[in-house]
């Protein structure tokens, strides 16, 4: 299978990540915003694959103003991208205990019971 | 410090942040490259904290915010600032602290759900505040500028060492 190349990536940045208005940005756009730390010609180019070997900066830069994980120009970087993982109740319950000093011991111990309360009330309310 | 006591994750964290900052980097040009690694803006504030706590970060929609305590000594803001960086690139933090909850940035403001954050803010486990110590404590001596204002006490807390 033919790998993507930079340029395939730089165009699906622009086409999937719209203005609200639902415009794609323009060059221009994107070059002011990042302070003209990229300018819109060497944006163009980099669609248009005429660049091809661009400086990580660069893209690096593109992923900040697009919002997207660098993972998404260099695989080796999802090890730093965020997860989607939530912290489930019960680790909020720790924390909530944690945040107030109690000890752990007495942490299990109230996480448990407030388990067992929940428990009873789902199957309460199933009756 | 002793590599062998470093956690694989510290250690690749850190070399992936050096490889791509190169052994001398700005604590802003690390915060690019956090807010590039996450797909987010990072936005870096002081506040006035309770006694014993020196920051906290906290992941919202739109912005993952990191709060270091309003008048810390240089040193120890810049280590508070690296640790709370830290807790990020170890994926510490997910993509949203509160899940489908989280608000963004501007409604935490305006409708200050201080909540949240407070609960969150002492979540973190010992084993992961150690790893962010470690990948913070590895990380401080590359920040430019660092070299000039470190005091010998706070060199010897950071274990500090210069790579020029």
């Amino acid at each position: 299978m033919p790998e993507t190349t930079v340029a395939e990536l730089v165009d699906r940045l622009f086409k999937t990540h719209r203005r609200p208005d639902g415009r794609e940005y323009t060059y221009h756009e994107v070059a002011d915003a990042l302070g003209g730390a990229i300018d819109s010609t060497s944006l163009s180019k980099l669609r248009s694959g005429a660049i091809t070997n661009p400086g990580r900066r660069s893209l690096l830069l593109l992923c900040q103003f697009f919002h997207v994980p660098a993972s998404y120009f260099f695989p080796e970087l999802d090890v730093l991208a965020p997860q989607d993982t939530t912290i489930s109740a019960e680790e909020q319950l720790h924390a909530a205990f944690r945040s107030m000093g109690v000890p752990g011991s007495v942490q299990e111990h109230l996480v448990g019971v407030a388990k067992a309360f929940h428990k009873e009330r789902e199957s309460t309310d199933r009756e | 410090m002793n590599a062998a006591l470093i956690p694989a994750d510290v250690q690749h964290a850190y070399r992936l942040i050096v490889e791509y900052l190169g052994t001398s980097f700005s604590l802003d040009s690390l915060l690019d490259f956090l807010a590039a690694c996450r797909g987010k803006s990072v936005r870096l504030e002081e506040q006035t904290l309770p006694i014993g706590i020196t920051g906290y970060c906290f992941a919202f929609q739109d912005v993952d915010l990191i709060v270091v305590r309003y008048r810390l000594d240089p040193v120890r803001r810049l280590g508070t600032c690296l640790h709370e960086c830290a807790h990020f690139f170890l994926r510490h933090i997910p993509r949203t602290s509160a899940g489908e909850a989280t608000t963004t940035f501007a409604a935490f403001v305006e409708q200050h759900v201080q909540g949240d954050v407070d609960r969150l803010r002492a979540c973190y486990d010992e084993p992961q505040e150690r790893a962010a110590e470690m990948l913070a404590t590895l990380l401080i001596a590359h920040v430019d500028g660092t070299a000039h204002h470190i005091p010998e006490t706070a060199r010897q807390m950071y274990g500090y060492r210069s790579h020029t």
